[in-house]
């Protein structure tokens, strides 16, 4: 067997070991991973608290979404209902949207993500625990916030996807889509740190032994939903920062009569827009794969074919996002490329599709209740996937565009993609983190009651939006004559909401939430979530040979619990999980991991404080939140990036490993460069937009600064790159001390800082304002992205001094310079190909 | 084992340059019909790589495996990419 890292494959040969373990490593395991009790017990940061919790808020955010849409039938139920006033009306359809979307599907999948990769990676937990809590924290205290606004009349109502001109400041003059804009800002920021969590864990925390290929399906679903998450949504957190701008300072980014542009939102926007279906699919059709062997009882038909569907689904969804735009004008050969990539995404789909039925063919499936709500939701996603099919043809698409057609279309493939399969989900897995598992009886009457709703509710809209009704509309007239269609879609609603209240009555009943005395493995799973558990996940961490290592070798669960793989005690004293390489799960060093902190939850709080806030306009107190936010967020990192005492430690076996690593080769290193490629991204639209606005605006297009201007601020960010990279130098070498590197890298951060201040001045001295055009909306725009590029920069270089004035610097190597040289050298080459960009190509010769 | 996935985006961004460029032109349809031979050579290249190494794999199943996605990519956007082209040739 070949190497990755030099690791010597034979040595898995020594496990699991034969010689007995000593007394007391379960009993010091159990005290490092305990959680505290009480209130203390929201700073827990292990993954089986904060996963459930994340799961319990999605959920709820399910049910409150879920009440609006019933209220909304109520209104549809007949002509002319008064129930809701058409304002009110709009508030409700586009809080569902924008929670279904937002605050229940990506955080559903994340929150799974959360609770069930460690386990089935057989990692302790994921990289970045406090990570996950902050994600967690600030994604349920800024929802439930942004949820409130509905109460004051104050929710956003411009549709889930908020088109200019409809959501610009004269159309929407109260603040209703600044809560949108700003209230989504938290969520981007949680979904990316999920995201960044996700990444990391997956390629760099698998048990020994399991490379790429023998990885967990669910792993690979969520590693390229992160990947998306990564791609997409800097897109959305671009628009809506435009948008925002353009209502605060009236920076013209959509405005057609002063050279910006409505079609850039749509472009933007749907540029995350479609992607995100596949964001919230992948991860659902990935649990699926994870289940439909168990219940099958037979091994995955097609895994490596499924693989690859995943990653073909999440390069291709990338180019599909104009077929939402087919009706505004686009060139027709434009409109013919986005449809022929909008019927090939249904390929890899079919080929999951094909793959399930294929396995439930080979095996010896139980019409359980995991097994009814998959083939629900096999029934459901086909035909949500047809009539995908159907609307990707322009001309079908522009007799239904905005019609009712499209609300069912989409509510199909959602269901059906997500819905019934977070279901199957909840009974395969109840089994993990409950006392008791769930009632088949009462899981078969949920199930039938959802499917029938769900068919009753959505299968007539079809024809109600061929019939030409509109969707977005408080009410119609009688002789439109949809009245009949719309009162069976809103009974089968009602069934639909009672398969859930039966599904909460059976939660009430059974589910009783554990994290050690679970009831098991009730499916016969053969994955290894299902290994024998505590907090501190698998008592060791075993090396893992077959896709379903439980059924290959069933003398695992019992090895595993008697120490006799990896990591059979806390070799450090601490809190510590395996990092092990990317392709074939090599181990590599030992991760010191922290433990639970108030500092996660403070820093989640004051960062929705500063979005929710900011939104009333209350500034000096948003301001003030996010100050505190930035503190906490200080505070909590002072604690890591510590070397312990012992350079090495016994992994089991005799294997040393180190207990701390720099360079590339480390977890912490690999999160900041994601991070960097979410900035990367920014830039990216930010000058996809700008080309677009000079490309369909020219004439609105002023001459540039002057030349001499241009060379004043390359060579300042030219020196802020050097110094950057000479500073990381400078650690290594003799004869200087740890202060020489953080004050060369503080007069790079310095010289940065500064070519963007040059830069701001050249723009001052053409007259050109944010205000003035859309190029002087856009300009400006990029400016605004370098300054917080420096901010964020001159943060963490008077951080990296703190830390060097308390000699927690270590030499020759340290990863708290790493990470600063990274992002200042990341700001200083965006701030050049910005600065060339802008001066370069301009209007006015 | 991303090479063919990577080229059929690369193909798809550039052709939909052309067109939002040249809109429906025939200088659009030749530009198009020039990436797309581009693109198919990138992956025939992608392909044969794939195959040889698949075939030196020798009994590592990782290896074999990488490889074997690998060549699934590149022959799948072999495919991918003409048809993504089509419209060219029929609007």
């Amino acid at each position: 067997m070949s190497s990755e890292t030099g690791f010597d494959p034979a040595l898995y040969d020594r496990f699991p070991t034969s010689e007995p373990r000593p007394e007391g490593e379960v009993a010091t395991l159990t005290r490092l991973w305990t959680t505290p009790g009480g209130w203390a017990r929201l700073t827990a940061v292990n993954n089986n608290y904060v996963g459930f919790w994340y799961v319990a808020t999605a959920f709820l955010f399910f049910l409150l979404a879920g009440i609006l849409a019933l209220v909304m039938r109520v209104q549809l139920a007949l002509p002319l209902q008064g129930l809701l006033p058409p304002d009110t009306y709009n508030q409700f359809f586009t809080m569902h949207g924008t929670i279904m979307m937002f605050l229940f599907a990506v955080p559903m999948m994340e929150a799974l993500g959360v609770m069930l990769l460690p386990q089935m990676l057989a990692a302790r937990d994921l990289p970045f625990p406090r990570l996950s809590a902050y994600a967690f924290w600030a994604y349920a205290v800024g929802g439930l916030c942004f949820f409130a606004s509905l109460f004051f009349g104050l929710a956003p109502d411009g549709g889930w996807f908020m088109y200019p001109p409809y959501t610009n400041r004269i159309y929407s003059p109260g603040i209703n889509a600044d809560f949108w804009l700003l209230g989504i800002g938290f969520i981007e920021i949680s979904a990316i740190a999920g995201a960044i969590e996700i990444i990391v864990g997956v390629l760099r925390t698998r048990a020994p032994g399991m490379t790429l290929r023998e990885m967990p399906i669910f792993a690979w679903g969520m590693l390229v939903f992160a990947v998306m998450i990564v791609i997409a949504f800097p897109s959305v957190i671009i628009c809506t920062l435009f948008l925002e701008l353009e209502r605060a300072f009236n920076w013209p980014f959509f405005d057609p009569t002063r050279g910006g542009d409505p079609m850039l939102w749509q472009h933007l926007f749907w540029f995350f827009g479609h992607p995100e279906v596949y964001i919230i699919f992948l991860p659902a059709s990935a649990l699926v794969s994870m289940m439909i062997p168990a219940l099958a009882r037979t091994r995955l038909v097609g895994h490596d074919l499924i693989v690859f569907a995943f990653l073909a689904t999440g390069f291709i969804s990338f180019g599909v996002w104009a077929h939402h735009m087919f009706t505004t004008g686009m060139p027709a050969l434009s409109a013919g490329f986005f449809s022929a990539a909008s019927m090939s995404v249904s390929i890899p789909a079919g080929i999951q599709v094909f793959a399930w039925i294929a396995t439930f063919a080979s095996g010896k499936p139980k019409f359980n209740t995991p097994t009814l709500f998959i083939l629900g939701s096999l029934f459901t996603f086909v035909l949500g996937g047809l009539t995908g099919v159907m609307v990707a043809m322009v001309p079908f698409d522009w007799q239904t565009h905005d019609t009712y057609f499209i609300v069912a279309h989409l509510h199909y493939v959602l269901i059906g993609g997500a819905v019934f399969p977070m279901f199957a989900v909840f009974y395969y897995w109840a089994g993990m983190t409950s006392r008791r598992a769930l009632s088949e009886t009462t899981g078969r009457w949920t199930f039938w009651l959802m499917f029938i709703g769900m068919q009753v509710t959505f299968l007539p809209m079809h024809l109600t939006g061929l019939s030409g009704m509109p969707r977005r509309v408080y009410t119609y007239l009688p002789q439109h004559g949809w009245g009949g269609l719309n009162f069976v879609s809103t009974i089968g609603a009602f069934i639909f909401a009672a398969g859930v209240l039966l599904f909460l009555i059976e939660l009430a009943r059974n589910f009783r939430f554990t994290t050690d005395e679970d009831a098991g493995n009730v499916y016969g799973g053969g994955t290894l979530e299902w290994l024998p558990t505590g907090l501190y996940s698998t008592r060791s961490i075993p090396v893992v040979r077959s896709r379903y290592p439980l059924w290959d070798d069933p003398a695992l669960p019992d090895d595993v619990e008697q120490g006799r793989y990896f990591l059979p005690n806390a070799a450090t004293g601490r809190r510590e999980t395996l990092i092990t390489s990317t392709l074939r799960a090599e181990p590599q060093y030992l991760q010191i991991m922290p433990g639970p902190s108030v500092w996660p939850l403070l820093s989640a709080v004051f960062t929705a404080g500063f979005f929710v806030i900011l939104t009333i306009q209350a500034y000096t107190v948003a301001f003030t939140s996010g100050v505190l936010a930035i503190a906490c967020v200080l505070r909590w990192l002072w604690d890591t990036d510590r070397p312990v005492e012992q350079p090495q430690a016994d992994i089991g076996a005799g294997i040393m490993v180190p207990t701390y690593a720099t360079g590339p080769s480390t977890h912490g290193w690999w999160a900041m460069i994601i991070l960097l490629i979410v900035f990367l991204m920014m830039f990216l639209m930010s000058i996809f937009a700008f080309l677009f606005l000079y490309g369909v605006h020219p004439e609105y297009w002023a001459g540039g600064p002057q030349r001499g201007w241009l060379l004043a601020v390359l060579a300042g960010h030219g020196l802020g790159l050097a110094l950057a990279l000479w500073g990381r130098h400078l650690l290594a070498r003799s004869g200087t001390t740890t202060w020489s590197p953080t004050v060369t890298l503080l007069c790079g951060i310095a010289a940065t800082a500064g070519a963007l201040v040059i830069d701001i001045f050249a723009w001052r001295s053409t007259g050109l304002s944010g205000q003035s055009s859309g190029q002087g909306a856009i300009v400006h725009g990029l400016l605004a992205l370098q300054g917080q590029l420096a901010g964020v920069a001159v943060l963490m270089g008077l951080y990296l001094a703190a830390r060097t004035a308390r000699g927690l610097v270590t030499r020759p190597r340290n990863n708290t310079v790493d990470l600063v040289t990274l992002f200042t050298g990341y700001a200083a080459v965006q701030g050049i190909a910005a600065a060339l960009i802008s001066h370069l190509i301009t209007g006015g010769a | 084992m991303l090479g063919g996935l990577i080229v059929w985006t690369a193909h798809f961004l550039v052709i939909w340059a052309g067109a939002s460029l040249f809109l429906t032109t025939p200088p659009a349809r030749w530009f198009t019909a020039l990436a797309t031979l581009a693109a198919l050579g990138a992956v025939a290249l992608l392909a044969r790589a794939g195959w040889r190494a698949h075939a030196a794999a020798g009994p590592d199943r990782f290896n074999r495996w990488q490889h074997q996605v690998s060549l699934l990519s590149a022959l799948a956007a072999a495919i991918a990419i003409v048809w993504q082209a089509l419209p060219a040739l029929l609007i």
